[in-house]
């Protein structure tokens, strides 16, 4: 019994207006609930709600599906309800500058100990000047080196005194000190001293080797004193200024007293302020300043006190709770930090001032939400996030510090610790790829909030999608949604879901429709979005992305490519594909020929042997031939040669859902049967000869239908589906239009009996009991022709082969 | 402070002498010379003096040294010592083309051999500036020598000009501070003074003897007269008979000028000074 076209109702759900009880969604309140992702919330709520190790959340889903808004409105939420974290400096570490410390400290109060710091350099500026100018503390300095000038005076003029008693001279020579016998201002020569009576001689060598003794005693004692003298000036030097300092960071400490991180701090700061007090003496260290250098505006960004800033590196004041951090350009440096460098003299210096946080230090104690995409595309950063992650605290070190590369001077900043929930999102397929390859991945990302691309098309959910439509034109300030509007929109989510049962959850889809209906309502004058406007925006976007498919469609109708919509041809068939082009898809009728002769059982698919065939093709080819063998070839081998191929096919084709096409061709090509033109036939076929299920089937009924509509539809013209592919039709309105008046026709085909009977218009034939066919049937001529080919072989093969196969 | 040209004042320089041995000090010296001579048109002569002392020295077989850093014993070798001052004397010619160069002045430089004190009390006789150290010796590195080198001494007792012993390097702005006591080396003090200041933009300071009320009040008068027709303007204060150097150890850097008969013991003085007979 041949099978009936579908109805028009079956090629086309519309979405019934009494389940949307309003005139427009703007008398729907907004919808507060994320839409048709139930599992995915539910993952979130469970992953922000616990807060053990490695319990961080990867949002896996299709692009568009709303998980950046999703993740953010739920974690916004939590942290509103949470602490602000604390606030992180780095100071100076006096002892090891390389290695500076990080002080914790409560939220808000890093601005106050980096003010408090700044104020105290400004102070001490101002007062240890003036202490050190003081009358005391000069007159203080002076005696101490006046002891010494009097000490060295003395050593010189001791023995220069009791040289001059001998008439001997204590002279600079250009090599030191040296005595020589004298005769008033003069020097004896050594001739007029060997004149001199013996005695005198004598006298005047022991004298001088009396003296030079003492010189070499007093030259030696001269910088044990001169040590003594700068002990002495150094000790004068931190008495004056220890009270000073103490005077001046007493409140400091006093505010200060109850942490222990600072109070450490401070008291090294006090130390070293006492130490370097020379430094707030002349801070220019004698140098007068270049007229046109830089001045500092202040005192406490003086390049000599820049060991007493405070790096404020993270403060949470002015946050109500905690941090919520979406990293846009995860880089290894803008994630865990990095430490600056300044050019100086041709080389690179840094300091604690120049460590610089990372979104991990902002959003310490919250959120961090990074794409996965992004931060796998960065050198070292995914690394470095599992590095802190895996041991809980934050470490700053250079890209290529950890792999040995660089070796100029660089920072050792103190590890500041990490609590922070990582939210990652990413397409599927980069969880599913990093949860094989990365057995880190598992152990800190452990929950995995699925998004789901559709939903059921319940009353519920329609409901819910016309709240949803309303939100966003709210949102975005656009027309209000009439409620034929709305059921468009429910239809057109039914259709991107390609399932008349379903609707699709990509919200970029659902707010690029309502934006551009908006749009086409504007240029009408329209106060308010109808079903017209939204029709006019799937048109027009299909128009704008439609340049190759209308092309394709242009060279079927002038003839280059060769595509049949009447007529009746004998081992030829029209199939049908689907071509993708970034998000807009396609069908389009696709020649498939077959061409039959005696051989030795095998099916030759062209596509495979050029290498223009995928894997899945290659199977469905493979797949009817077993069909054809276990049908035909139960009594003796298939004496087949059979050659396959898609015309004019210039690219790669994949897929199996032409399978059920080949066969029909193959089929008719035995029988000698013509199959009709008129007619385009897809699905996949198993073993059995049952039609399954393939995808795209409403744009390829829509290929055909565009080509046959081009030169005129009588009728006659259809297209052969999966019967389970009947629940997927969302037809464009013209096609389910045209179906409905009789001038095309969807057929759902079981098996492929079915189908080579709509074909072909003959009888496929069932097999009796002792395998044979009924005279006339498609089948019974398919088995003749093998038995042909079969006789023909053994007609031609070589004595010993003609036996075997008699056998 | 408006600063009058300097041909316009009392005591203008036109011939500048100093002395130079290539130690700090004696560079320090010549560089403020320079700068002198620059800005008065002077005409200036770096004097070099081999010592014949040394010489003398050297020439003795079994003569010694000893070292102001090592405290170490060397013989002494007539012709290192020799070279040594042919070293020095080059680095002096040097340092002195230099300063020419720099202060576009014409220079004159002059080597005698002979007693160091002596030669420089006669180059003084034909110029009216002479310009020393303090001290020749190094200077220790704890603060600078206080007693006065023997030439030096030698100098402020003998030099027919002035003399300038040089402390510390001569700097812009630095004050200048003159004793008056009415005498007419005071008065020659002043107009040096006056000099002075206006050449290094230093702020003149008048110290007058506070003997009694009424005479002091005369000479601070007096001072301030002789300083305003010369369109300079100077602040004043008293000192005690005994301690000139007080109001000079206010300030880091100092100049100061007195007649010799005011200076206290050179070695009592913390700052540059130059000395009026």
């Amino acid at each position: 019994m041949p099978i009936a076209p579908l109805p028009a109702e079956a090629l086309y759900r519309r979405c019934d207006e009494s389940l949307l009880p309003f005139e427009t969604t703007a008398e729907l309140p907004d919808l507060s609930e994320p839409f048709g992702q139930d599992r995915a919330v539910e993952a979130i709520r469970f992953g922000i709600g616990i807060r053990a190790h490695g319990f961080n959340l990867f949002a896996l889903g299709p692009e568009g599906t709303g998980k950046s808004s999703m993740i953010r409105q739920y974690l916004t939420a939590a942290a509103t309800d949470q602490n602000a974290p604390d606030d992180w400096v780095y100071v100076n570490n006096f002892d090891k500058p390389h290695k500076p410390w990080a002080l914790r400290l409560p939220p808000g109060c890093g601005p106050e100990l980096k003010k408090g710091m700044e104020t105290l350099v400004e102070d001490l500026g101002l007062a240890l000047p003036a202490v050190f100018e003081s009358e005391e503390y000069r007159t203080r300095k002076q005696v101490i080196e006046a002891q010494f000038k009097e000490y060295s005076d003395n050593a010189f003029a001791t023995v220069q005194a009791q040289a001059a008693e001998h008439s001997i001279a204590l002279l600079r020579t250009p090599v030191g000190f040296a005595l020589a016998p004298m005769r008033g201002e003069e020097v004896l020569s050594p001739e007029d001293f060997q004149k001199l009576p013996e005695d005198e001689q004598k006298t005047f060598r022991e004298h001088i080797a009396r003296l030079q003794e003492q010189l070499e005693q007093a030259l030696k004692a001269l910088p044990q004193h001169e040590r003594e003298s700068r002990e002495k000036l150094r000790r004068l030097d931190q008495e004056t200024a220890q009270g000073s300092v103490d005077r001046l960071m007493e409140n400091l400490r006093r505010r200060w007293q109850d942490h222990e991180g600072v109070s450490r701090y401070l008291d090294a700061v006090r130390d070293d302020v006492i130490e370097h007090v020379g430094d707030f003496l002349d801070p220019d260290g004698g140098e007068e300043r270049h007229p046109n250098g830089p001045v500092p505006r202040k005192l406490s960004q003086h390049p000599a006190f820049r060991r007493y800033q405070v790096n404020l590196l993270v403060t949470n004041g002015h946050h109500k709770g905690a941090p919520v951090v979406f990293e846009d350009n995860p880089t290894m440096p803008s994630l865990v930090g990095r430490a600056e460098h300044i050019a100086q003299f041709g080389a690179l210096l840094t300091d604690f001032t120049l460590i610089k946080g990372g979104s991990l230090h902002r959003a310490n104690g919250g959120y961090l939400v990074i794409e996965a995409h992004k931060l796998l595309m960065q050198p070292f950063a995914w690394e470095a996030l599992k590095r802190a992650l895996r041991g809980g605290r934050i470490t700053i070190e250079g890209p290529g510090e950890n792999m040995g590369l660089l070796s100029t001077v660089s920072l050792e900043p103190e590890p500041i610790p990490l609590d922070v929930k990582v939210v990652l999102t990413g397409e599927p397929m980069l969880y599913y790829t990093l949860s094989h390859y990365d057995p880190e991945f598992s152990e800190l990302f452990k929950v995995a909030a699925d998004f789901d691309w559709r939903t059921e098309r319940t009353e519920a959910a329609i409901q819910a999608y016309a709240r949803l439509a309303g939100t966003l034109s709210r949102q975005e300030k656009l027309r209000p949604l009439h409620r034929g509007a709305v059921a468009r929109i429910i239809e057109h989510a039914s259709r991107l879901a390609e399932d008349v049962e379903k609707l699709s959850t990509h919200m970029a889809s659902l707010g690029d429709l309502v934006r551009e209906a908006d749009y086409w309502a504007g240029q009408e004058g329209a106060d308010i979005v109808e079903r017209r406007h939204i029709q006019k925006a799937i048109d027009a976007h299909s128009f704008r992305s439609d340049r190759v498919r209308s092309h394709i469609l242009e060279e079927i109708h002038r003839g280059t490519v060769l595509i049949d919509t009447s007529g009746e041809v004998c081992g030829q068939i029209n199939g049908l594909a689907v071509m993708e082009l970034g998000r807009f898809s396609f069908g389009h009728p696709s020649r498939i020929t077959c061409r039959v002769h005696p051989g030795k059982g095998e099916v030759l698919d062209i596509e495979r042997e050029v290498e223009m065939g995928g894997p899945l093709h290659s199977k469905g080819v493979m797949i009817l031939s077993a069909f054809l063998a276990s049908r035909f070839a139960l009594k003796g081998p298939l004496s087949l040669s059979a050659s396959l191929v898609f015309e004019q096919s210039y690219g790669g084709i994949d897929g199996d859902s032409a399978s059920s096409t080949e066969l029909y061709a193959l089929l008719s090509a035995l029988s000698e049967l013509p199959i009709r033109q008129n007619l385009a036939v897809t699905g996949s076929v198993n073993q059995f000869g049952q039609v399954q299920a393939i995808g795209g089937v409403n744009e390829k009924i829509e290929g055909f239908f565009d080509v046959c509509k081009a030169r005129g539809l009588d009728g006659s013209h259809g297209v052969l589906i999966p019967a389970s592919n009947v629940k997927h039709l969302m037809l464009r309105t013209d096609v389910a239009e045209a179906c409905a008046q009789g001038l095309f026709h969807i057929y759902p085909v079981e098996t492929i009996d079915q189908g080579i009977e709509l074909l072909t218009g003959v009888e496929a034939g069932l097999a009796d009991e002792k395998g044979d066919f009924p005279l006339g049937s498609v089948n019974r001529r398919v088995a003749a022709r093998l038995n042909a080919f079969t006789r023909i072989l053994m007609a031609n093969a070589p004595g010993e082969e003609r036996r075997d196969r008699s056998s | 402070m408006t600063t009058p040209p300097s041909s316009d004042l009392p005591h203008a320089f036109h011939r500048i002498v100093v002395a130079v041995d290539a130690s700090p000090l004696s560079l320090m010296a010549l560089e403020a010379s320079a700068a002198l001579a620059q800005r008065s048109h002077a005409e200036l002569t770096a004097l070099f003096i081999e010592d014949v002392n040394l010489l003398r020295l050297a020439s003795y077989p079994e003569a010694y040294s000893y070292s102001l850093t090592t405290a170490q014993r060397r013989s002494l070798e007539a012709d290192v010592v020799a070279q040594a001052m042919k070293l020095q004397q080059a680095a002096a010619r040097r340092a002195l083309d230099d300063a020419a160069r720099r202060f576009g002045l014409t220079a004159r430089f002059e080597a005698r051999r002979g007693l160091i004190a002596p030669e420089m009390i006669q180059a003084s006789a034909a110029c009216d500036l002479l310009v020393a150290g303090w001290s020749g010796r190094p200077g220790l590195p704890l603060g600078r020598r206080a007693r006065l080198g023997t030439v030096a001494r030698a100098l402020l007792g003998k030099a027919a000009a002035p003399v300038f012993l040089l402390r510390h390097s001569l700097r812009s702005h630095d004050p200048v501070l003159v004793a008056y006591d009415g005498s007419a080396a005071a008065r020659r003090a002043l107009d040096l003074a006056a000099a002075l200041a206006a050449q290094s933009d230093g702020d003149l300071e008048i110290l007058i003897p506070a003997a009694d009320p009424a005479s002091a009040d005369e000479l601070e008068h007096q001072a301030r007269a002789i300083l305003a027709a010369l369109g300079l303007p100077a602040t004043s204060q008293r000192f005690t008979a005994t301690d000139l150097a007080a109001p000079c150890r206010r300030y880091d850097h100092s100049l100061l000028v007195a007649p010799l008969d005011l200076l206290p013991p050179a070695e009592d003085l913390p700052c540059s000074v130059v000395a009026v007979r």
